[in-house]
C-alpha cells in the first residue's frame, strides 16, 4: 500500500520527579525507586530539582500494514513512546499523526473485575479496548473457544486461575479489529503453549494488512515478527532499520557498555558513597577464572570502595544476572537468603557462592546494586560480561536440546513415572513372597 | 478532546480516520462529542457499578430499599418521637423519607463520583477513553438504587394512605437536576482528588455535614426567615424541596427561592467542565 499508518514528528516528553510519576518497566525498578523515594528526605532538594526527557525528539514513520518493534532498556521511552500513540498521555511538545482506528494493548485484562464473571468482562473489557457490542456479540464464542475457558464462563473472574484470567484477556484482545494494534510486552505472559498461540494470533493479525507496533523485551518474538525497529535510547531513536540489525545493535550496545571497567561508568544511579568497584567471577577454590562452567560451585565476587570514611549500616549487596539480549535471568541479594546485619566500611568484597552453576553455556552479565539503610547507594546496569562453558549439570553428560535453552537458566529436577512406581511394587511383593 | 483534536481529512484515499496527536493547552477545547463517541463505555461502566454492588450479597437489590427504610425508621424514632421535630402536618415518616430518597442519591452520587478517578487509577494509565466518562458513570449508576428507594416509598404512602397526584410525573425532572448537581460537584472534586488525595479525608466529612445543611431531618419552615436567603443557596435544597413537593399531595414550595441556586450550580457545572478538561490531560501522568 505505501501509506503512512502513523507519523511521530519530533515527539518529546518532559517528566518532573516528585510531582509527574517515572516510568518503570518492571517490578524490581519500581520497588527500587520506591524505596528510594519513600527512605529520601523531606529536605532532600535534589527531588524537587530532578526532571528529565523521557522521550525527545522521536520521529519516525510506520507505513500501513507493517510490524514495527520498539526495544531498548527499562527506562528508555519505550512505554512513555506507547502511551503517547495510544492518547493516554500527551507529548509534551511534538506531534503524530495516525492514520486508522487505534486500539492498544499495554496491559492485560485492563478492566477486568473479580467479582464480574468471565462473559461480563469480556464485554466490559471489550468496551474498554473500544470495542463496539455488536461486534462483541458477534466474536463472542470466537473469543471464549480462543480463551479455552469454556466451562467457567459463567464464574466470577475472581476465582480463575492466573493463567485462565490471562487467557480470556489476551483473547478479548486478540479479536479487536482495528487498523493499527499497539502491544506492550503483553506476550510475556501464560504458558509456553498459549504464547504459541498468542504469536500465531499476532502473525495472523500482521498478516491480515494490520499495521502494528510492538514492544517487547524478547528479541526472540521482535525478531519473529518485525520487519523493521527502532531502538530507543535515553528517550532518543539510536538505530532504526531491518529487525536483526537493530537487534543486534541493541546487544552490541549492551556488551560494549558492560565491557567498560565499572568504576569509569557515569550511568549510574544511588547516593555513590559506597561504589563497586569490579565484579569478579571465581571458581570453588576462589581463584578468578576466565569462565565459568555450567554444574560447577560458582562464585561472584562484588568489590566495593565507600568513598567517605565513614560506616555504613545496614547494607544489602544484590547482583542480577542478565542473559545476552539483556533478559533478566535472576536475582542475588544478601537480604533474602540471610537476615543478618551487614555492615560495609573501607574497602571489601562480598561473595556469592552459587552452588552448581544453573546456567548454560553462552554470554552473560550482571547489574549491581548495594544500598545502605534503604538508601541506594550505587545501582549499574549492564556491567561485567562473563561466559559460561556448557558443562555436566544434571551429572548425565546432557543439557537441553540446541534451540530449547530458554533463557539459559537450568533447575535440578527429577522425574517418577507410574510405570516405575509399578516395578517397584512388584519387586517388593516378589521379596515378600 | 483535551489529549488531540480529531479531525477527518478528506484529502486522503481511504477513508480511515485521521488523528493527530499533540499538546494542547487551550482552556475552551471541551470537545463533548468524543462522549458520544464512546457511549457504550458509559452504558458498561453503570452496569458494571450496578452489579458489583450487589454481587455476592443475600439480599442483592433489596439493599436498596433496605437501607432508606432502616434509616427512616430510626430517624423517625430518634427527631421525631424523641425529639419533636415537626413535619408541617404531613406524616413524619412520609415526610422524612422523601427527603432521604433524593439524599441518598446525592450522597453516594457525590462520594463514588467524586473517587471516580482515582478508583480507576489502573485504567487511566492503561486505555484512552475520555476520562469525563467515569464521573459521569458515577453519578448515573445510583440513580438505579434511588428507584428501588422509590418503589419502597410508594409502599410507605399506601401504609399511610397517601395518595400520589399527577405532581408525581415530574419527579424525573428533580431526579435529574439532582444528578447534574452531583456531577457538577464530582467533576471538581474527582480532578481535585487526582492531585491533592487530602480529598479523601475531606470529602466524607463534607457529605456528613452536608445532610444537616438540606431540610432532610427538618422542614424549611423551621429555617429562620432572615437565614432562608443563604439557605436556599445549597442546591440540594431544591432538590429535597422538588421531591417532597412531587411526592406529597398538598406540600407548599416556594419555588423562586430556589433561582439563585439554579444559577450556581450552572456555574459550577461549566466550570467544572472546563477545569476537568483541563486537568484531564496530566491525569495518566499524576495519579
Amino acid at each position: 500500500m505505501g501509506n503512512v499508518a502513523i507519523r511521530a514528528d519530533r515527539l518529546s516528553k518532559h517528566y518532573r520527579m516528585g510531582v509527574g510519576t517515572v516510568q518503570h518497566n518492571t517490578l524490581r525498578d519500581h520497588l527500587m525507586h520506591s524505596l528510594r523515594a519513600l527512605t529520601r528526605r523531606a529536605t532532600d532538594q535534589s527531588q524537587s530539582d530532578t526532571s528529565f526527557w523521557a522521550l525527545k525528539d522521536v520521529s519516525f514513520e510506520v507505513k500501513q500494514g507493517e510490524v514495527l518493534g520498539i526495544i531498548g532498556h527499562n527506562g528508555a521511552g519505550k512505554s512513555t513512546l506507547l502511551k503517547i500513540l495510544s492518547r493516554i498521555t500527551q507529548p509534551t511538545t511534538g506531534t503524530a499523526d495516525i492514520y486508522g482506528r487505534v486500539s492498544s494493548l499495554l496491559e492485560v485484562g485492563t478492566g477486568f473485575h473479580s467479582e464480574l464473571t468471565g462473559r461480563e468482562n469480556i464485554f466490559l473489557n471489550a468496551a474498554m479496548l473500544g470495542m463496539r457490542r455488536h461486534e462483541v456479540l458477534r466474536k463472542f464464542d470466537e473469543i471464549v473457544a480462543f480463551s479455552g475457558v469454556e466451562e467457567f464462563i459463567n464464574t466470577p473472574v475472581k476465582r480463575y486461575s492466573s493463567g485462565m484470567y490471562v487467557r480470556l484477556a489476551f483473547a478479548v484482545a486478540a479479536h479487536l479489529e482495528p487498523e493499527i494494534l499497539i502491544v506492550d510486552e503483553v506476550l510475556a505472559v501464560g504458558d509456553a503453549s498459549f504464547q504459541q498461540k498468542c504469536l500465531g494470533k499476532m502473525e495472523e493479525v500482521s498478516r491480515s494488512g494490520r499495521t502494528v507496533l510492538i514492544v517487547s523485551h524478547n528479541m526472540t518474538v521482535i525478531e519473529g515478527l518485525c520487519e523493521r525497529a527502532i531502538l530507543l535510547e535515553k528517550g532518543r531513536v539510536a538505530k532504526v532499520g531491518k529487525t536483526h540489525t537493530v537487534v543486534e545493535g541493541y546487544a552490541d550496545a549492551i556488551r560494549s557498555m558492560a565491557g567498560t571497567a565499572i568504576e569509569a561508568r557515569q550511568d549510574r544511579d544511588g547516593l555513590g558513597e559506597i561504589l563497586v568497584t569490579r565484579i569478579e567471577v571465581l571458581d570453588s577454590h576462589r581463584h578468578p577464572v576466565a569462565a565459568a562452567i555450567t554444574g560447577r560451585d560458582t562464585v561472584i565476587r562484588m568489590y566495593y570502595r565507600c568513598v567517605t570514611g565513614k560506616e555504613f549500616a545496614n547494607c544489602r549487596v544484590s547482583i542480577s544476572v542478565n542473559g545476552r539480549k539483556g533478559q533478566d535471568l535472576f536475582v542475588l541479594s544478601t537480604d533474602i537468603v540471610d537476615p543478618a546485619p551487614l555492615t560495609l566500611r573501607g574497602e571489601g568484597h562480598v561473595d556469592f557462592i552459587v552452588p552448581q552453576l544453573p546456567l548454560t553455556g553462552g554470554a552473560y552479565f550482571f547489574q549491581s546494586y548495594i544500598e545502605s539503610n534503604g538508601h541506594a547507594q550505587d545501582w549499574v546496569k549492564n556491567v561485567a560480561p562473563f561466559s559460561v562453558l556448557d558443562g555436566d549439570y544434571y551429572g548425565t553428560g546432557k543439557l537441553c536440546p540446541p534451540g530449547w535453552e530458554a533463557n539459559g537458566v537450568l533447575i535440578p529436577y527429577r522425574w517418577e513415572s507410574s510405570e516405575g512406581l509399578r516395578a517397584d511394587l512388584l519387586q517388593s511383593r516378589a521379596r515378600i513372597h | 478532546m483535551a489529549m488531540s483534536a480529531l479531525e477527518i481529512d478528506h484529502n486522503r484515499p481511504a477513508e480511515l480516520p485521521h488523528v493527530q496527536i499533540r499538546p494542547i493547552k487551550g482552556l475552551l477545547d471541551l470537545d463533548l462529542t468524543s462522549l458520544w463517541h464512546f457511549r457504550e463505555l458509559i452504558y458498561i461502566l453503570v452496569w458494571r457499578d450496578v452489579t458489583v454492588r450487589y454481587k455476592q450479597t443475600v439480599l442483592g437489590v433489596a439493599w436498596a430499599m433496605f437501607q432508606p427504610v432502616a434509616t427512616m425508621l430510626i430517624f423517625t424514632a430518634v427527631f421525631s418521637v424523641m425529639g419533636k421535630i415537626p413535619s408541617d402536618g404531613f406524616p413524619y415518616p412520609v415526610f422524612l423519607y422523601a427527603g432521604l430518597l433524593p439524599w441518598f442519591y446525592v450522597s453516594q452520587a457525590l462520594s463514588r463520583g467524586g473517587s471516580s478517578l482515582v478508583g480507576e487509577a489502573p485504567l487511566i494509565s492503561k486505555v484512552y477513553f475520555p476520562r469525563l466518562i467515569l464521573p459521569l458513570a458515577a453519578t448515573i449508576a445510583p440513580l438505579v438504587d434511588l428507584v428501588l428507594a422509590f418503589v419502597a416509598f410508594l409502599g410507605l404512602m399506601a401504609w399511610f394512605d397517601v395518595m400520589p397526584t399527577w405532581r408525581i410525573l415530574l419527579l424525573p425532572l428533580f431526579a435529574g437536576l439532582a444528578a447534574i448537581i452531583t456531577l457538577a460537584g464530582g467533576l471538581w472534586i474527582s480532578a481535585l482528588y487526582v492531585k491533592y488525595r487530602d480529598v479523601g479525608h475531606i470529602l466524607p466529612m463534607f457529605i456528613q455535614l452536608g445532610m444537616f445543611v438540606s431540610p432532610i431531618l427538618y422542614p424549611v419552615s423551621k429555617v429562620p426567615e432572615s437565614w432562608r436567603a443563604i439557605y436556599a443557596l445549597n442546591p440540594v435544597v431544591s432538590v429535597v424541596e422538588g421531591f417532597r413537593w412531587a411526592l406529597i399531595p398538598g406540600f407548599q414550595v416556594d419555588f423562586s427561592m430556589f433561582l439563585p441556586s439554579l444559577a450556581i450550580v450552572f456555574a459550577v457545572l461549566v466550570g467544572g467542565l472546563i477545569y476537568f478538561r483541563s486537568m484531564e490531560r496530566t491525569f495518566a501522568d499524576v495519579i
